[in-house]
């Protein structure tokens, strides 16, 4: 919006002038008005006289008179720091509250209901036990069957159709098991001599 | 007084609380050195009374300083120390009521001594005797104007231009809207340049 020459300053165009900032038109007015131009120069001078105010010095000894009061906090751990927030402001302790409510009205929920309902809980046991069993059996025998047509089948079978061979082939994992052990252990031993930068 | 720290005094308000959350009381100390004068400046300009706003300005460092954990980073140390200060200040004001100044001692000082004790000192920046005398002669012109303002312009002024706050902390610093916040300002200065008219010669 424009602004009338002819209309004196606002309280805001004051801020603006005692900020530092002077638009032309607030400056041609301010030149041509006796009273705006008093006004301002009376704000420059209080908030002159304001900024060169002194600051108030408390008497000796104040920092350590404010120390002795204060303690100085311990570095926490992750779940005493976690405790602490929980616990830091009414919103916090209400919703941490809330949460520790709805776990054990959950758990104590549930094991009235259990108590009360011993036969459903047994007949659901059961019934999750046997679509466990069934499922098993359906995943083993899929599993065989796969197995079983796959074209190497008939001579890997050939390999321990007799107890010589077995033994032989067994003799063989066996042996290749304790290696692959031995191997792993060498690998994963922590060195017991000195390493790189140990001094640091 | 303890030798300042040169590694403490480079760093920021900020890094100097997450310092004492970690527990170093020398970070501590800093945040009392840095803020010691302007806090205890603005108390004694709100309360005018030296041990009142000694009392005050211990209470707020030791307010803020026991509950650092629960400062929040995201604002202004300074604004939130300010806070307490101010609402120290404005509790004890709306409390007692002390709205009339005594350049000459506390209301409450009922002793020579204790007038004495409490009368507010005129700090001076001057060098030469005559110069120190019309500093203080000044500086005690302008305390009294301060000290006859309402609490609510007196906080505000003092924040905006001998603090130097920006409006929108101020209005955040008193839980003020920014609009009033800039009233109280206004009618502030207006009252001081009517009271102060008189030195402009």
């Amino acid at each position: 919006m424009e602004r009338s020459v002819l209309q004196h300053l606002t309280p805001d165009e004051i801020d603006l002038v005692l900020e530092g900032s002077y638009p032309e038109p607030l400056r041609t007015h301010v030149n041509g008005c006796p009273d705006c131009s008093a006004l301002l120069q009376g704000e420059r001078l209080v908030v002159q006289w304001l900024t060169a105010l002194p600051l108030h010095v408390p008497a000796a000894g104040f920092e350590d008179r404010v120390m002795a009061r204060v303690q100085v906090v311990t570095p926490r751990t992750a779940l005493a720091t976690l405790r602490h927030r929980a616990l830091a402001t009414p919103t916090s302790r209400a919703l941490a509250a809330g949460a520790v409510i709805s776990v054990l009205g959950s758990l104590a929920a549930s094991v009235i209901w259990s108590l009360g309902h011993r036969e459903v809980l047994a007949s659901l046991g059961m019934t999750a036990l046997r679509s466990i069993a069934e499922l098993g059996w359906v995943v083993a025998h899929g599993l065989a069957t796969t197995i079983v047509e796959q074209p190497w089948y008939g001579s890997a079978r050939a390999l321990v159709d007799s107890p010589a061979r077995l033994a032989t082939v067994a003799g063989a994992l066996a042996t290749g098991w304790a290696a692959g052990m031995l191997l792993m252990r060498r690998l994963i031993a922590i060195p017991a001599g000195s390493v790189a930068h140990e001094h640091i | 007084m303890a030798e300042r720290s040169p590694a403490l005094n480079t760093l920021t308000d900020q890094e100097v609380v997450l310092l004492a959350r970690g527990g170093q009381e020398r970070a501590y100390r800093e945040l009392v050195r840095r803020y010691e004068r302007p806090i205890f400046s603005l108390l004694y300009r709100m309360v005018r009374d030296r041990e009142l706003a000694e009392d005050l300005s211990q209470e707020t460092f030791v307010k803020a300083l026991n509950a650092i954990e629960s400062y929040r980073p995201e604002y202004k140390f300074s604004s939130w120390l300010f806070k307490i200060a101010n609402n120290a200040a404005i509790d004890h004001l709306r409390r007692r009521e002390l709205d009339t100044l005594s350049l000459e001692g506390s209301p409450h000082a009922v002793t020579p001594d204790a007038m004495e004790a409490t009368a507010l000192q005129i700090g001076d920046r001057a060098e030469n005797p005559l110069d120190i005398v019309e500093a203080k002669e000044l500086g005690g012109e302008i305390e009294r104007a301060i000290a006859l303002l309402r609490p609510e312009y007196r906080a505000c002024i003092l924040l905006r231009h001998v603090d130097g706050r920006a409006y929108e902390e101020i209005a955040e610093m008193l839980d003020l809207p920014l609009g009033t916040v800039k009233t109280y300002i206004h009618r502030a200065r207006n009252e001081l340049r009517r009271s102060l008219a008189h030195l402009k010669e």
